[in-house]
């Protein structure tokens, strides 16, 4: 992963002594809630519900051991002694004081960790597949050109008061694992006649509009990245609406204009900057590329002839993926479960999984988008060992990809944006739907909740996507089917009026049972609703 | 005129002592509004608002010895681009923020080009060349203008 150099560390810690500086001021009167709102969102302070949230970059999800330890310290000194791991791949803390924050950040900054632009109306940690670098089916490992996004957007002066919050997510594999249709900017990798180039998409995004970005560019040469995203970003913050922040996202300045209108802006504006300083060269990318080159891995492993357990088995079908070098396999350690909110993880979790990084995984730990954890360089003969450790913690219980690695919000039991809590549904569907056997025979089905329309959960996306809303001061969900993420990325269509939090249980059975009664050898639930539509699975849930 | 990126260079140069601002105490010229401007294009003092579009004068930018951009609220990004824009379009006068900005937004605005600063009332030039270099390293190329900083206290 990357390694700070001498001036990433000066530029966090004079962070941390600006922020410290910035909250002392508006603690002492000096400056006005309305002047400091932006500053600490900046620096991933949210005033919630019961207590300050404060979000910790990870950038595009990469951790190591030590850093992971440091979490887990501050999370039993400043926190409840667990942190929460967000669709952005980066932690949460949700009970922190104002005053503890420029402490917390202190001690984050040791770590070569920060908590710069998770929050407010600037460009967002940037994201990627969490199997970048390893993923059998990557075409180019995406993290260097993630690092040179980072560091260009870290602290930009001229993108921290852009009209709304900005995303950007990149991807370098043949299927798209990072959402990049579901974001203000999604950068696809790829060759072209051996040179490497980026085709770009814009305009996508959940939220109160849900849209599935557009392509912008097909290809350029990656020297152009750079500049070419400078454009788009100048573009945005001239022209983008700031008189209602549900129309500020750059998806509706591009539905205003229309594509054509917003590309030729684009290109206006990048004939001032192509081939201009910013341009990449081989030799940066190259000097960035060693950061990530592969740990030492062992050469030539046979392949393994693993314990034939068939919950050993089960796990390593569905937990464990594919790896560009022989005899190694990436694990993913799903933090769902009975009894706490998806993507929770305890103080204890965190040391824990951070002893199995440093035993399994070269030291190091990726999160994920949807709330878990991987190790992402396992030996296939340490696999066994691996998955005992993890089933003693109850760990190995929850399998990936299947219904209950469900992703949801913190809802309105902390976010005081919600108009439902997504928790507790989150919670009886994992009270309702234990039986392993089940679930393993519904197959692989994306379950998204979202507490409100701003649709952290991304149920626009989800297979079976949960939205919570208020009616006259009740909680009510409504439900939608067949949204995905990946290349064919598609927004769920709703099925009708909405449900109280107690019916979702119930009516998540009637999907599942239409789909195993119209479902084909084979099939899975998403190439059901494709085949059969959605008429079948209204009239399950509203006329039965 | 502007910085090497990080990703480009060995440490960045961006040294905000090199750019020790100095009092200025008189008064700020006085300006035309842009639409006075455009009507008579003689004047060679203006101001912009945040949302006005830089191109109008790119065609009298030489002959232009001042321009202020006022900021309606502190929330309000666009001036920052705008002061890019008329950087990279060749204006090398007095760029001056104006208006409703706040006083923590003083380095990205010098990143962005300006090199004059009506403070914010109540804001010492103490604490202004404090905020001014707060964040000692740049991680990305920005539009520093050669011209020495300076401040009109109000």
């Amino acid at each position: 992963m990357y390694q700070y150099q001498p001036q990433d560390r000066q530029l966090v810690h004079d962070r941390v002594r600006q922020f410290k500086d910035q909250t002392e001021r508006y603690l002492s009167g000096q400056l006005t809630e309305e002047a400091f709102r932006p500053l600490r969102l900046q620096n991933g302070l949210y005033l919630q519900r019961q207590a300050p949230m404060l979000r910790i970059a990870v950038p595009y999800g990469l951790l190591n051991s030590k850093q992971l330890r440091q979490l887990a310290s501050i999370s039993r000194r400043y926190d409840r002694e667990y942190a929460h791991v967000s669709t952005r791949q980066n932690f949460q803390l949700n009970w922190p004081t104002l005053e503890s924050v420029p402490a917390i950040l202190a001690e984050l900054a040791e770590v070569d960790m920060h908590c710069i632009q998770t929050s407010g109306n600037c460009i967002r940690n940037t994201t990627t597949d969490a199997l970048a670098g390893v993923a059998a089916d990557e075409l180019i490992d995406p993290r260097p050109v993630c690092e040179l996004i980072r560091q260009w957007s870290t602290l930009h002066p001229e993108f921290a008061y852009l009209p709304r919050k900005f995303k950007i997510a990149v991807s370098g594999s043949r299927q798209d694992r990072a959402a990049i249709y579901a974001h203000d900017i999604g950068i696809a990798l790829c060759e072209r006649e051996g040179a490497l180039g980026f085709r770009v998409l814009v305009g996508g995004g959940l939220g109160r509009t849900p849209v599935i970005g557009s392509e912008l560019e097909p290809w350029l040469p990656i020297r152009h990245l750079i500049s070419y995203l400078e454009a788009i970003l100048r573009v945005y913050n001239a022209l983008g609406r700031r008189d209602n922040k549900y129309k500020a996202r750059i998806k509706i300045l591009l539905r205003a204009m229309g594509m054509s209108a917003f590309r030729a802006a684009v290109m206006r504006e990048w004939s001032s900057l192509r081939d201009g300083e910013q341009t990449i060269t081989d030799e940066q990318l190259a000097r960035l590329g060693v950061h990530f080159s592969p740990p030492p891995y062992k050469k030539n492993l046979a392949r393994n002839d693993l314990p034939g357990d068939p919950l050993f088995q089960r796990w390593l079908e569905l937990n464990t993926h594919a790896h560009k070098q022989q005899g190694y396999r990436a694990v993913t350690v799903v933090l769902k479960g009975h009894g706490h909110a998806p993507g929770d993880i305890t103080a204890d979790q965190m040391e824990w999984l951070a002893g199995l990084a440093d035993d399994f995984s070269f030291g190091q730990l990726r999160t994920t988008h949807e709330q878990n954890i991987v190790l992402a360089d396992v030996e296939e003969q340490h696999l066994h060992s691996l998955w005992k450790a993890l089933q003693a913690r109850g760990l190995a219980k929850s399998y990936a990809g299947m219904l209950t690695d469900l992703i949801s919000c913190p809802g309105g039991d902390f976010c005081s944006l919600a108009n439902a809590r997504s928790l507790p549904v989150a919670a009886a569907i994992h009270q309702r739907f234990e039986d392993a056997d089940y679930l393993y025979d519904l197959g692989p089905i994306d379950l998204n909740i979202s507490g409100c329309m701003n649709a952290c959960g991304h149920h626009h996306i989800g297979h079976i996507g949960i939205l919570g809303v208020d009616k006259k001061g009740e909680e009510f969900f409504q439900v939608s089917v067949g949204g995905r993420q990946g290349n064919s990325a598609k927004i769920g269509t709703i099925l009708g009026p909405s449900f109280s939090a107690s019916e979702i249980p119930e009516v998540i059975q009637k999907l599942l049972t239409t789909y195993l009664q119209h479902r084909q050898p084979e099939e899975l639930f998403i190439e059901t609703c494709d085949r059969i539509g959605v008429a079948p699975f209204k009239e399950a849930v509203y006329v039965s | 005129m502007s910085l090497k990126l990080q990703y480009e260079q060995d440490p960045v140069g961006y040294n905000p002592d090199e750019t020790q601002p100095a009092a200025n105490d008189s008064q700020p010229p006085t300006t035309q509004r842009l639409e006075e401007w455009l009507a008579n294009p003689t004047g060679s003092q203006v101001t912009l608002t945040t949302g006005d579009d830089p191109e109008v004068l790119a065609s009298s930018l030489l002959s232009i010895t001042h321009i202020a951009i006022e900021f309606p609220d502190i929330t309000d990004g666009r001036g920052f681009s705008l002061g890019r824009r008329l950087r990279n379009m060749g204006y090398t006068g007095p760029l001056r923020a104006t208006g409703n900005y706040a006083t923590d937004q003083l380095q990205y605005l010098h990143r962005c080009g300006y090199d004059c600063f009506d403070l914010p009332a109540g804001v010492t030039i103490e604490l202004a060349t404090k905020l001014l270099g707060s964040i000692s390293v740049a991680m990305q190329a920005s539009t520093i203008s050669e011209r020495q900083v300076a401040f009109n206290v109000r």
